[in-house]
């Protein structure tokens, strides 16, 4: 006598599911990072004006796996491009305001979090 | 977090012979800023971020974020050496072992660097990321 037992998984489905799941995980982290930034930014800049903090954005990731990016530089935006100065130091700013390296740090282990949440 | 600053200068001009990076920069490396008119080329470092992690009880990792800076503006007749001095400094630093006083050093890892160009003064500067654990 032989009995056995047959389960179909829905592969695709699955992971349609999974990578919906782990998308919302790294947009709440990426909100975190966004939120910190522009906070840390703030209460270190000499001269707060908000006009950069301001400009920090959520974007869409355009790698095929998805995912978000906290920017505060994009191509041909001279306003945009000071931010770089700002986060690394220059000749005319030698101290750097590392807001996005810092908040990222500072979020880690809350975005790690998040995925461990999708998981569970 | 002192011991940091104080680790990373000794490697930097140690009491004997001193690493190719020191000759490069005619032993001008400074803590957070250079002092007003000083002579290119020139490098800055400095802590800009410092997260403990407990991993025991009585365990504690300081994971560091240092940051070099290396300035030069080259003349008419000179060229820019910018990434040589980057090289000798990464040689120097990159998976290094350091002393620092109260701490294991477990690691010094090069994250990232990133270059950059004040094209008004034509001043070249060199941003290079480490991160550092720590034992405690």
């Amino acid at each position: 006598m032989k009995s056995g037992v047959r389960v179909d998984l829905d592969i695709p489905h699955l992971t349609k599911e999974v990578k919906e799941a782990c998308d919302k995980a790294a947009e709440r982290g990426a909100k975190r990072v966004l939120r910190d930034a522009k906070s840390y930014l703030m209460s270190h800049a000499k001269h707060p004006t908000g006009k950069l903090a301001g400009e920090i954005k959520l974007e869409s990731s355009k790698y095929k796996g998805g995912g978000y990016a906290v920017e505060a530089q994009g191509p041909g935006n001279y306003t945009r491009f000071y931010a770089t100065f700002v986060e690394l130091g220059s000749i005319r700013n030698p101290q750097p305001i590392p807001y996005l390296r810092n908040s990222l740090k500072a979020n880690r282990k809350y975005i790690n979090k998040q995925f461990e949440g999708v998981l569970d | 977090m002192k011991a940091i600053y104080d680790a990373i200068y000794a490697k930097f001009a140690p009491s004997g012979t001193k690493p190719s990076v020191y000759s490069d920069l005619g032993g001008r490396m400074y803590p957070h800023e250079a002092p007003q008119g000083v002579t290119f080329p020139y490098g800055v470092y400095m802590l800009i971020g410092d997260s403990p992690d407990y991993y025991f009880d009585d365990e504690q990792l300081e994971d560091l974020t240092v940051q070099f800076m290396l300035f030069d503006k080259p003349g008419n007749s000179s060229s820019v050496n910018l990434m040589t001095y980057y090289g000798h400094l990464d040689a120097l630093y990159n998976k290094c072992s350091l002393t620092v006083v109260g701490y294991t050093h477990l690691e010094m890892v090069r994250e990232w660097g990133y270059p950059l160009r004040d094209l008004e003064n034509n001043i070249w500067q060199y941003v290079v990321q480490y991160g550092v654990l720590l034992e405690l």
